[in-house]
């Protein structure tokens, strides 16, 4: 239940989609450069900054370089980009919460049209992939059918939840 | 309120720990104990009404009384049912009572720590002041000890040190033995010092009994980069390269280097080659008292593929792993004046094609051997005209970590390097095995 956690989620998440690591075994103490990573520092500095920017890109200006090599650990890069963060206070869960809260409403407004105040059941798995897609950056895990039930206010709230630790 | 506030979230946290738990083996003996009081018909695990009897009726009076609304009328009634605004949900759309828990659970805690704001620019909810006046307190029968016992415990909860102008420093410059390694297994820079002994025979007379000997280059990279492309990133270099010898001026080679570094980047992270790599700088060599001038410019190029080892452990960082790069390059220089340095008296233009293979050799992380192996093609303009040369050079480089820093960072390392061959720019035959101390910053 901290912003650390949920942003250290992100970054596992990174991991596991674009870099086909399985991450079951890392921690906030993980090195990039130790296992389950095992990263050199020229593929941190290099390719995973700029997937990291992509992967960030709602919380943080990219990162034109990085100090980080193969001893910086996970926590590390966190806390590194928390503190870089354009976002005033977003250490604090609250200002995370209406951070992706306003990421998940732009996403269903894209996906479910703008005026939408539910999602009709035939359309639901259409939008679900959409917003998968959409925010895939920022949810921790998928969006299930079950999410896109009710109303607005409900399934925002159950998409924001899937953000959060 | 704060302390409402903190009692609601010790509560919970108890709560939770012990719902988590697969079975009540798995359990400290006092989670068991704390089990057992919130476990009142003794099945095992708490549900949504024994964590609710189990609440203070204070703390949600308080929360109320704070505005904090927890969507329930009462905690009990919150373990059943969906409540809140908008109308309600068909029988399909029901959601599982443990779904119902679970954001109760989350709701009741968001709640409390979202109200409790005393310290600016966190996450923490609750001061620390105020934990430490709590941990004071007793808990309540029948479990024994104060709350301090079963708070988290939160080693570095003062937050991160402030920035040191050494951690500014860092981002802009990195040091190593030559540029060209910047993007592949960067040997860490060298000082040496070797001392002869009264009985040394290989000591020529009249040469110096003490040598010191410098490779090392400082990369600066200004923290700026041109986004070309969703694909293409390029950014300015500089470097200043040493490697030189008291005992060989004529060896000395001293290169200013500035250009740019650049990374293309392929959609598909997962595809072979996932990404690029390369250097071009526009070079000025020279030796330690500036009198040779050798311009010229140098591009360096190096892939990414992780699935076969380059820019990842093949084992992603096992005990015993392997990693390597390959680069390809070319390097171009005109001998405007080539000083007392041999190298350049011997030609005035060449072009040197060249390809170089590192590897990595892990055995547990105080334990790194570096093969490197080395093919260059010459083409040179000499007093004598064209000629082409095909050289090798390889190496051997064994390093055993001395000191690491508190965070496992390599800082000493002693290194037993053994090469043999001929390298740019002089191509002189090679064949030494050296033993040096190694600094890495």
């Amino acid at each position: 239940m901290s912003v650390s956690d949920t942003v250290l989620g992100r970054v596992k998440k990174l991991l596991r989609v674009k870099f086909e690591i399985k991450t079951g075994s890392a921690s906030a103490d993980t090195a990039l450069g130790g296992p389950p990573i095992g990263f050199e520092a020229s593929l941190i500095k290099s390719e995973f900054r700029l997937r990291l920017n992509e992967w960030l890109a709602d919380l943080i200006p990219p990162f034109p370089s990085v100090s980080w090599d193969e001893d910086t650990t996970l926590a590390d890069a966190v806390r590194e980009s928390l503190d870089s963060s354009k976002i005033d206070g977003i250490k604090k869960i609250a200002v995370y919460r209406a951070h992706v809260a306003a990421l998940a409403d732009r996403a269903f407004g894209a996906a479910a049209g703008q005026d939408a105040q539910s999602v009709p059941v035939a359309s639901r798995p259409a939008v679900q992939e959409q917003m998968n897609d959409e925010l895939e950056g920022s949810l921790l895990t998928d969006i299930s059918l079950a999410d896109l039930a009710g109303d607005k206010p409900t399934i925002l709230s159950n998409v924001a939840d899937r953000m959060i630790i | 309120m704060k302390r409402a506030c903190a009692l609601l979230c010790v509560t919970l946290a108890i709560a939770a720990s012990a719902q988590a738990a697969a079975s009540q083996d798995q359990l400290a003996p006092r989670d068991r104990l704390i089990l057992r009081t919130l476990d009142a018909n003794g099945d095992g695990t708490i549900s949504c009404e024994e964590l609710a009897a189990f609440l203070d009726p204070i703390v949600v009076k308080t929360l109320r009384a704070q505005g904090i609304e927890p969507r329930v009328t009462s905690p009990v009634s919150a373990c059943g049912a969906r409540q809140g605004p908008g109308p309600a949900p068909d029988a399909t759309e029901q959601r599982a009572p443990d779904r119902n828990y679970a954001e109760f659970l989350r709701e009741l805690i968001r709640s409390a720590l979202n109200s409790a704001t005393s310290v600016s620019d966190s996450d923490e909810a609750v001061a620390p002041g105020e934990i430490a006046e709590l941990t004071r307190a007793s808990l309540p029968a029948p479990l024994a000890g104060t709350f301090g016992d079963v708070l988290p415990r939160t080693p570095g909860a003062n937050g991160p040190a402030a920035e040191v102008w050494t951690d500014t420093l860092e981002k802009w410059v990195n040091i190593r033995q030559s540029f060209l390694d910047e993007q592949g297994i960067g040997k860490p820079a060298k000082i040496s010092l070797t001392d002869h002994g009264q009985h040394d025979e290989t000591l020529d007379a009249g040469d110096p009994s003490r040598v010191y000997q410098v490779k090392a280059a400082v990369v600066m990279a200004p923290q700026f980069e041109w986004a070309v492309s969703r694909n293409v990133y390029i950014r300015p270099v500089a470097a200043y390269e040493v490697d030189i010898s008291s005992d060989a001026p004529e060896k000395d080679q001293i290169v200013h280097r500035m250009g740019i570094s650049s990374v293309i980047l392929r959609n598909d992270s997962a595809a072979a080659f996932s990404s690029h790599l390369v250097d071009l700088t526009f070079d000025y060599s020279t030796n330690r008292g500036y009198k040779a001038s050798v311009y010229g410019a140098t591009l360096q190029y190096t892939p990414n593929d992780r699935r076969i080892g380059i820019g990842q452990y093949l084992a992603h960082g096992a005990l015993v792993d392997f990693r390597w790069r390959p680069y390809v390059g070319v390097v171009w220089s005109h001998v405007s004046d080539a000083a007392d340095v041999v190298a350049y008296q011997k030609q005035k233009n060449f072009a040197h094609e060249f390809v170089r293979v590192t590897g990595e050799l892990k055995v547990t992380d105080r334990v790194k051997v570096t093969p490197e192996a080395k093919l260059w093609h010459a083409d040179r303009t000499t007093a004598d005209g064209e000629l082409t040369q095909w050289q090798t050079l390889r190496s051997l480089e064994s390093r055993v970590v001395l000191s690491q820093s508190s965070k496992g960072v390599d800082r000493a390392s002693l290194a037993l390097t053994f090469t043999d061959g001929r390298d740019e720019p002089a191509f002189l035959n090679e064949q030494t095995t050296v033993l040096s101390l190694a600094v890495k910053f």
